[in-house]
């Protein structure tokens, strides 16, 4: 056993030397982010993106419309949906109806707890979801979170269901300021749903406070960075007004001095693409004295592509 | 680096237990035992794992009940057979140890093997990754398992007298975890 063992581990360490020796220089590559798998996800994404950026613009951030049956935005979960509950059965369906005509919330629950039991997967998961958001609306968050989360229990859904359920998880999460829990199911709901308007706009108000969170790693804080530039990129889009840029930077840019850097660009971009060029380069050039309150290497990260987005800006031949 | 040293480390005292069994005679078990602390000190994946879990961020391994319970019932069989001595536990500890050991090891050399490939201009498609990867947790499984059982070789006349159930399901367990995540 121990001599198949130290030949099979023979040839693990001539691979790894191997590897060493091909990428000598591989901490550099990550900017500082260190060697781990995961920084180097993080460092990948991050040039994909500004890749993309630099080919096609901000119109490389706008989320593709893979399903014709969803809204990018509603006032209610259930508006984004056309033709959802087509074979609803008419008892569920009255219920539904008088539980959403009803002004009293008590009444409004009672009439759908109920339905909380009901057979139909469909039913079920539309109950729970109506009862979370219920509970949403009159403050009660950890009861919305339960619904929330019996809601997403239920099995054999339509995936493109689920992303409405994530999201009043997320935003009840939110209220409670349990951050982390808000943060993963943000990402779940976007991954399943591009388009979703309100979870992207939550994301970005839960990434920005994330962001000022102390002790995070750097790979982490670039994700984050990363996800905040595509929420910004894509919101605008979503909601097909540009001037969005504007107001989403203002948001971030608050009396014009954002915390860190990661917030100077984000506001940044935002002024840059809403066309304020001036606002955007005052804004990026504020950056670097906003250093050391993200993760060295990350900062580093941010810090080279601030200094790349104010040099075409510097250059006289390319001002309008 | 280290985790070529590391890996270096192993093999030599697999390689020298196996060809000349009497050269270290006792100490290959404090041997043994030493190596596998010291790669879970070091190991990158497990500080990574401990860093994660007191920053509070994502976790990067999904809890126990990410494994099927077929696994873990391998691991308390001792304690349904009702033999819940000092030496049992022991055991299992020292099994679990091992394999997080091994377990680390192979996750932080398959990434180096694969960005050498890549830095090659070979660029590994799914199912080359996948394979390698197979591979690399094959080799370090085993080789942790010969360890465990060097562990043992104090006790025992033959090295090959026990096989450790344990060590193979919290393997197999750990596994499961960390794809649970991924």
């Amino acid at each position: 056993m121990p001599r198949l063992a130290a030949l099979a581990l023979l040839t693990v360490l001539v691979g790894v030397l191997w590897g060493l020796a091909q990428a000598p220089n591989r901490a550099a590559e990550t900017g500082g982010l260190g060697d781990s798998a995961e920084a180097r996800q993080a460092v990948e994404a991050w040039e994909t993106l500004w890749s993309e950026l630099g080919e096609r613009g901000v119109a490389a951030l706008s989320p593709t419309a893979s399903d014709a049956s969803r809204r990018s935005a509603g006032d209610t979960v259930f508006m984004r949906y056309r033709n959802l509950w087509g074979r609803i059965d008419d008892e569920a369906r009255l219920a539904f109806q008088l539980a959403a005509l009803s002004g009293d919330p008590a009444r409004k629950l009672a009439l759908i707890e109920p339905l909380t039991q009901a057979e139909e997967p469909l039913i079920r998961f539309r109950a729970h979801l109506e009862r979370a958001r219920l509970q949403r609306r009159l403050q009660d968050f950890e009861s919305a979170r339960i619904a929330a989360r019996a809601a997403l229990a239920v099995p054999e859904l339509p995936e493109r269901l689920r992303s409405d359920a994530w999201f009043v998880l997320a935003d009840s999460a939110w209220a409670q300021d349990r951050l982390d829990e808000a943060e993963t199911a943000l990402n779940t709901a976007i991954a399943d749903d591009p388009g979703f308007w309100d979870a992207r706009r939550l994301r970005l108000e839960v990434l920005a406070r994330r962001l000022a969170e102390p002790r995070q790693r750097g790979a982490v804080c670039l994700d984050r960075t990363r996800r905040m530039i595509e929420d910004l990129g894509a919101l605008p889009a979503l909601a097909e007004d540009q001037t969005q840029f504007r107001d989403l930077a203002d948001r971030f840019a608050c009396q014009g001095t954002p915390s860190h850097v990661a917030l100077a660009l984000i506001a940044g971009l935002g002024y840059r693409w809403s066309g304020d060029t001036e606002r955007a380069r005052v804004t990026l050039a504020n950056a670097e004295r906003l250093r050391r309150r993200l993760p060295d290497g990350c900062e580093r990260l941010i810090l080279e592509r601030v200094s790349g987005l104010l040099e075409p800006a510097l250059a006289p031949e390319q001002r309008p | 680096m280290s985790t070529a040293l590391l890996l270096f480390g192993w093999m030599s005292l697999n390689g020298l237990v196996g060809w000349r069994p009497d050269w270290l005679g006792r100490w290959s078990s404090r041997l043994a035992l030493g190596l596998m602390l010291l790669t879970l000190f070091v190991s990158e994946f497990w500080r990574q794992v401990v860093n994660a879990l007191l920053s509070r961020e994502a976790p990067l391994l999904a809890g126990p009940e990410a494994a099927y319970v077929s696994v873990w019932i391998l691991v308390l069989l001792p304690i349904l057979r009702r033999r819940l001595d000092v030496r049992t536990l022991s055991a299992t500890l020292l099994s679990g140890l091992t394999a997080a050991a091994a377990f680390g090891l192979a996750l932080d050399s398959a990434p180096l093997i694969t960005a050498g490939f890549a830095s090659a201009g070979l660029q590994l498609e799914a199912f080359g990754q996948l394979a390698l990867t197979v591979v690399v947790h094959a080799c370090l499984a085993g080789a942790g398992l010969a360890m465990r059982q060097l562990m043992e070789a104090e006790h025992t006349t033959s090295i090959c007298e026990q096989f450790h159930w344990e060590y193979a399901a919290i393997y197999a367990g750990l596994i499961s975890m960390h794809q649970a995540i991924a």
